[in-house]
């Protein structure tokens, strides 16, 4: 039976019995109801009406006694009498109305025994009423008083017969109800026992058939592990209810269960191995950053690769070359001595080859046993199986890696790889391309500073060949520049001829007395050399032939000659050195620089002069260093004759000790002091020391220029023309060198040459003769015996090319001042025209306009800014507008203390600018930089 | 597959035998070639000759050779191209025909190495060189150091000392000269002598000129030196913190810890193998974010060194030690 209809009949039966009950109770408590409402609705009701009826008769009965006995006026007679006749008819209706609701049979007999009662009553009681109201007659009215005692008597107890009945029956139909009431309670309890019992015994059963199967249920639900999903229970019931249901149901969800637990099994493990393979391919991927060479590419790919598939050892090959040329290089490995593996393969050859060929995987499980090894420490196995993959990228293999390993590779391993093959395709690509992009950068590059260095190289060379241009230029603008002189002088002179001649007409009388006498200096002049040595010659000759011991002069005559003799070479040596002096002052000395042979120097001194300090009992020696080249560029001839003046000197004013010669190299440092040393290979020193007389420190300074000795006294003592030294520092300079002295008065002196070996010869010459030429020429006309005397000699450290080549910088140059303060222009004009400079002047910007515009010969334009009319901006800017005159040098004057003066004048178009108030050392450097033929790079 | 007609009467059969069978295959094989080469003329097999450019650069191999022995500067990494350049100038002077004939020159002639010493070291350099440089130099460079107490800057490969000229200018018109100390560095005594006594040409001062001004000096250029007919000499006051020192970049370590390093168009010439070990140079001697100038051309270009700076301003080529 299934659960429910079980359930079914339990309810039933469980209604069926309530439903009973239910009636029966129903059925009980109606009879109790309706015991009731006879005992409430009639009994009562008739038990009261008699109630009532009596009430009214005892009312009646009293008025009637009242009025009977006590009747004090007739008015209240007459009202007891009214009452009387109410109760009458009151009483009447009472009875009537029992009388009618009377059901019983002595019910009725007692009502009609009561009317009767009453009804005799009534007429007693009319005939007192009647009486009363005729008049008392106390007789009478006891008469019938009595009768209606007796029949009052009559009635009341037909009254109680009656009530006493009804009272009866109502006390049985309490009796009665209360039976029913008890019974009823009775019926309930036995009913409800009853239905309880039936109910309890329903339940049982239902409860028992039901729990067994659904325990057998839930013991095997228990059993139900959730965590491992996979062997469920299975529930053996066999009933065909709901239960049976429960367990179909129950073993069906199992088994779906059983199923999806595997599928999520599988699921979490396929997801945990993708976790895995993402996990080791993220890693691959971010060590791929960074890579910029193909082998670290490689050494990592395999270094991570090979461990993380298992394997013990791993080579990657990378394909180099293109089609037919295409192989497979080895480019790293793991665990791989140099000596395993092969270093290449082409396409196709062997598996490598076969793999890039067919661009497929391929795994060896059976690796025959003398397959390639793997080297351990302790000796070298055999792997299990091997893996060959190719890396391809766009369809295309560009690298084949080997794994080979001990165990087998997983399905995942292979997966894994598959996936690391996928990327590494196209991080070879990318990795390739950065190479070639890394190769062409540092191309372009080394091509850009290739260029660079290129382009340096060319200036440097450009640089060089400017430095000779400029060089040539330099001496073609001296030439140029010595030309123009030239012209002028011609000029000058053509002039000056002319004027001559004229002076020479108007003078021509006189001319012929002078001409005696200036032909008589002119001759002398020009006969100096000549006719002055000729005649010398033979004194001198004579003279030594005289004083010559084997002749046969006394000896007194013998000493004259010998005065004679000397006297006659003082003044040979005397006009000697008059005419080379006035040779070199007059720029007229020829300067030879040659190869000289220095070694041969101390020969040719000591031979020259051994024999006087023989003859003067002097110690005399010359002593050359080791060092001193022996080949040295200068006039040889010059230098001797120095030498020999200086020696010839020191023995003059030597008495006794000795005189020694030290040739040497000198110190360029040392000789900075006095001289320029550029442009010399290399300096000589020679010094001439002599324990003679020497010279006070007063007159070190003197000596050197002409006619001039210690004092007077000593010309007198020695002899000599005082013009040796002179000579001798002129020689010097005219060598590019120098001459000093050392001494000290009564101790000797030491004379120091320096002479500079100059290859190359000596650039200025022509300057420096030139120079001199125009000195020469200031006195020319007096030509011989001023010569040199009122020269000056050159200042102390200044060398002969310094003193003169400023000049040239700022000579003829054309500087255009603009200023509106005219003591300004005086200033600078004054100070510029003394450097050699040209100065043309406007006092604002317009006037500046027109002068450049008119006159092409500017070379500079100092610019003052704050002027009437136009100020120093515009000015600029339209000079500069034109186009004509980009180049124009145009300092500006600024004020310092403006600081936005200088980026105005900038933008206007100066090309320097110099704070005022000027400073004449800064303005002329300014001048310089400006004046020379730059080179402005343009920008 | 005529080689195994060929190998058949050979005993190759024989087990045991294989050395006999390796050592005919390997005479076979010579033999082979040989003869290959022979029948196409091709002398590579047995060289004996070089090719010309072979020749001139086993040549210039052996005269840098002899030069570093020499002089003991090594120009074996500097750029080829430019050396090979520099010879061929020399020989077109000298009328020499072999790069040989130079060698001998070098070793045999006094001061001859020194004159090719001359020749390797391009000294191009001027002053306020690409004046934009200086312009961000003073304008972003400046204000980092200003913080510092003490400045140290270093030229290297000053040349005759122009720039150096220049960042002294610009200290001394930021007012930060009196704390710096310019450390000018060259492989050249020579041109250290010149730079030392701080003379210029007079015809390159009008370009220096227009370069102060357009790299923002502050002052009149006049300020700075006097003149005479061929030179501006430089106040000496200018060079009262420059220090000038022989240094070689090629075979000299670091010298100090700076601030700046500026090594303007100098490793154009190096190669860059070269190149990589002076930034490395560079790079120890260089205080943590303290700056490198380069030249305009140049970059610090190796992957090695690209982490290592910021670019501080790339268009000028200033970079910034992270």
């Amino acid at each position: 039976m299934s659960f429910k209809k079980k359930q079914l009949v339990v309810f039933g039966v469980i209604i069926l019995f309530l439903a009973i009950m239910l009636l029966g109770i129903v059925y009980m408590v109606n009879s109790v109801k309706s015991n009731i409402t006879e005992i409430v609705e009639d009994r009562y009701v008739k038990v009261s009406t008699a109630m009532e009826i009596r009430q009214f008769f005892s009312r009646s009965d009293r008025e009637i006694l009242y009025a009977v006995n006590d009747s004090i006026n007739e008015q209240e007679v007459r009202n007891s009498l009214e009452i009387i006749k109410n109760n009458q008819s009151e009483i009447n209706l009472k009875i009537a109305e029992l009388s009618q609701v009377v059901n019983r049979s002595q019910a009725s007999q007692l009502i009609k025994q009561l009317e009767a009662n009453y009804g005799s009553y009534v007429i007693t009681e009319t005939e007192i009423i009647y009486t009363l109201e005729q008049g008392k007659s106390a007789s009478d009215l006891n008469v019938l008083m009595d009768e209606q005692r007796d029949k009052r008597l009559k009635v009341t107890s037909s009254i109680e017969k009656f009530k006493d009945f009804q009272e009866g029956l109502m006390n049985e139909a309490l009796k009665e109800a209360n039976e029913t009431y008890n019974a009823i309670m009775q019926f309930i309890i036995i009913s409800v026992g009853l239905v309880i019992i039936v109910i309890t015994i329903t339940m049982i059963w239902l409860i028992r058939s039901t729990i067994k199967d659904l325990r057998s249920i839930t013991s095997i639900m228990k059993k139900v592990d959730f965590n491992y999903l996979t062997d469920l229970p299975r529930i053996h019931v066999k009933t065909k209810d709901e239960i049976g249901d429960i367990a179909q149901a129950f073993n069906e969800m199992a088994a779906s269960l059983e199923v999806s637990y595997q599928k999520e099994k599988d699921f979490t493990t396929e997801i945990s191995e993708q976790n895995w393979v993402q996990t080791r391919l993220a890693d691959i991927a971010t060590m791929y950053q960074r890579i910029v060479t193909m082998e670290t590419l490689g050494q990592r790919v395999i270094g991570r690769l090979t461990p993380l598939m298992g394997a013990s050892l791993g080579v990657f090959y990378i394909k180099r070359g293109q089609g037919e040329e295409a192989k497979f290089v080895k480019l790293s490995s793991y665990a791989d001595g140099e000596e395993v593996g092969r270093l290449e393969f082409r396409l196709g050859e062997g598996l490598i080859g076969q793999c890039a060929l067919e661009k497929e995987s391929q795994i060896i499980n059976q690796v025959p046993n003398d397959y390639k090894v793997l080297s351990t420490g302790l000796g070298e196995v055999a792997p299990k199986s091997i893996f060959i993959a190719p890396v391809v990228f766009e369809d295309e293999v560009v690298a084949v890696i080997e794994l080979a390993s001990f165990g087998t590779f997983t399905k995942l391993q292979q997966n894994f790889l598959g996936r690391v093959l996928e990327t590494l395709g196209i991080t070879i690509n990318s990795v390739q391309g950065r190479v070639e992009i890394e190769r062409l950068l540092l191309e372009s590059q080394a091509q850009t500073e290739e260029l660079q260095v290129q382009s340096e190289e060319l200036q440097s060379q450009s640089e060089e060949m400017q430095a000779q241009s400029e060089e040539l230029q330099t001496q073609a603008e001296e030439l140029r520049m010595i030309n123009e002189q030239l012209e002028e002088r011609n000029r000058e002179t053509e002039a000056k001829s002319r004027e001559l001649q004229r002076a020479k007409l108007n003078l021509e009388d006189q001319a012929v007395q002078l001409k005696q006498s200036s032909k008589y200096k002119s001759e002398f002049l020009a006969n100096m050399s000549h006719e002055l040595r000729t005649p010398l010659n033979s004194i001198l000759i004579l003279s030594e032939m005289l004083s010559e011991h084997e002749s046969t002069l006394s000896e007194e005559q013998q000493d004259f000659a010998k005065v004679i003799h000397s006297s006659g070479r003082d003044l040979l040596s005397l006009i000697n050195d008059i005419l080379d002096l006035s040779k070199v002052e007059v720029g007229k000395m020829d300067v030879v620089f040659d190869e000289m042979n220095v070694s041969e120097l101390p020969e040719l001194l000591t031979r020259n002069f051994e024999h006087v300090a023989q003859k003067k009992g002097l110690e005399f020696n010359v002593q050359k260093d080791k060092d001193v080249p022996d080949i040295f560029f200068t006039d040889q001839q010059r230098l001797q004759q120095i030498l020999k003046n200086l020696l010839s000197n020191a023995f003059k004013f030597t008495e006794t000790g000795s005189i020694s010669v030290h040739i040497k190299c000198a110190e360029e440092k040392k000789l900075g002091k006095w001289i320029n040393t550029n442009g010399a290979d290399g300096w000589l020193e020679v010094s001439i020391a002599d324990t003679g007389i020497g010279i006070p420190k007063s007159k070190q300074q003197l000596i050197f220029e002409a006619f001039q000795q210690g004092d007077g006294a000593t010309m007198r003592k020695y002899g000599g023309t005082g013009l040796g030294l002179s000579i001798c520092r002129e020689f010097a300079k005219l060598l590019r060198g120098w001459l000093i002295v050392d001494s000290e008065e009564g101790k000797g002196s030491v004379f120091t040459l320096f002479i500079p070996s100059l290859p190359e010869g000596i650039e200025e010459s022509d300057e420096v003769g030139s120079a001199l030429l125009q000195l020469a020429a200031t006195i020319n006309e007096p030509v011989s015996e001023s010569v040199g005397f009122n020269h000056e000699p050159s200042v102390e450290g200044q060398s002969v090319t310094e003193t003169h080549k400023p000049n040239n910088l700022f000579q003829n140059k054309t500087v255009l001042v603009v200023d509106d303060d005219h003591r300004n222009i005086y200033a600078l004009t004054n100070a510029l025209e003394q450097q050699g400079m040209k100065i043309l002047t406007a006092k604002n910007g317009l006037e500046c306009l027109e002068i450049v515009k008119k006159d092409h010969t500017i070379d500079a334009i100092l610019m003052d800014i704050m002027m009437p009319e136009m100020d120093g901006y515009e000015t600029m800017r339209r000079i500069r507008s034109t186009g004509q005159f980009n180049d124009m040098p145009i300092i500006a004057l600024t004020a310092k203390a403006m600081k936005g003066d200088r980026e105005k004048c900038l933008k206007a178009g100066a090309s320097d600018y110099v704070s005022k108030p000027l400073r004449l050392n800064q303005l002329l450097s300014v001048l310089r930089v400006w004046l020379t033929n730059g080179t402005v790079k343009p920008i | 597959m005529w080689i195994f007609n060929i190998l058949k009467p050979l005993p190759v059969g024989r087990l045991g035998d294989v050395a006999t069978s390796v050592l005919v295959l390997g005479g076979l094989a010579h033999f082979l070639l040989k003869t290959i080469l022979e029948r196409f003329g091709k002398d590579n097999y047995m060289k004996d000759l070089l090719t010309i450019e072979e020749r001139e650069d086993f040549e210039i191999d052996l005269l840098l050779q002899a030069i570093y022995r020499v002089s003991g500067f090594d120009f074996r990494r500097y750029m080829r191209s430019s050396i090979k350049r520099r010879i061929e100038n020399r020989m077109r002077l000298e009328r020499v025909q072999k790069i040989s004939g130079l060698i001998e020159k070098v070793m045999y002639e006094k001061g001859y190495a020194e004159k090719m010493l001359e020749d390797f070291s391009i000294n191009v350099t001027e002053m306020f060189r690409d004046p934009g440089f200086f312009k961000t130099f003073r304008n972003k460079v400046i204000p980092y150091l200003r913080e510092l107490p003490e400045i140290r800057i270093w030229h290297a490969g000053c040349s005759t000392g122009e720039e150096a000229f220049s960042m002294a200018i610009l200290l001394e018109e930021e007012g930060l000269y009196d704390r710096a100390k310019i450390y000018a560095t060259d492989m050249s005594e020579k041109v250290l002598q010149q730079a030392e006594k701080g003379v210029l040409p007079l015809t390159r001062m009008q370009s220096y000129t227009k370069n102060y001004l357009q790299a923002g000096g502050n002052q009149a250029f006049s300020e700075y030196y006097s003149t005479d007919y061929e030179h501006a000499y430089l106040n000496p006051d200018l060079l009262r913190n420059i220090d000038f020192f022989q240094h070689n970049l090629v075979t000299d370590s670091s010298i100090n810890e700076f601030h700046v390093i500026m090594c303007r168009n100098v490793m154009i010439y190096f190669t860059a193998d070269l190149q990589e070990d002076v930034n490395q140079l560079f790079y120890d001697s260089l205080s943590k974010g303290g700056f490198l100038g380069l030249g305009s051309k140049e970059t610090i270009r190796t992957m090695l060194f690209c982490d290592k700076y910021e670019d501080f301003d790339s268009l000028e080529k200033i970079y910034r030690k992270v």
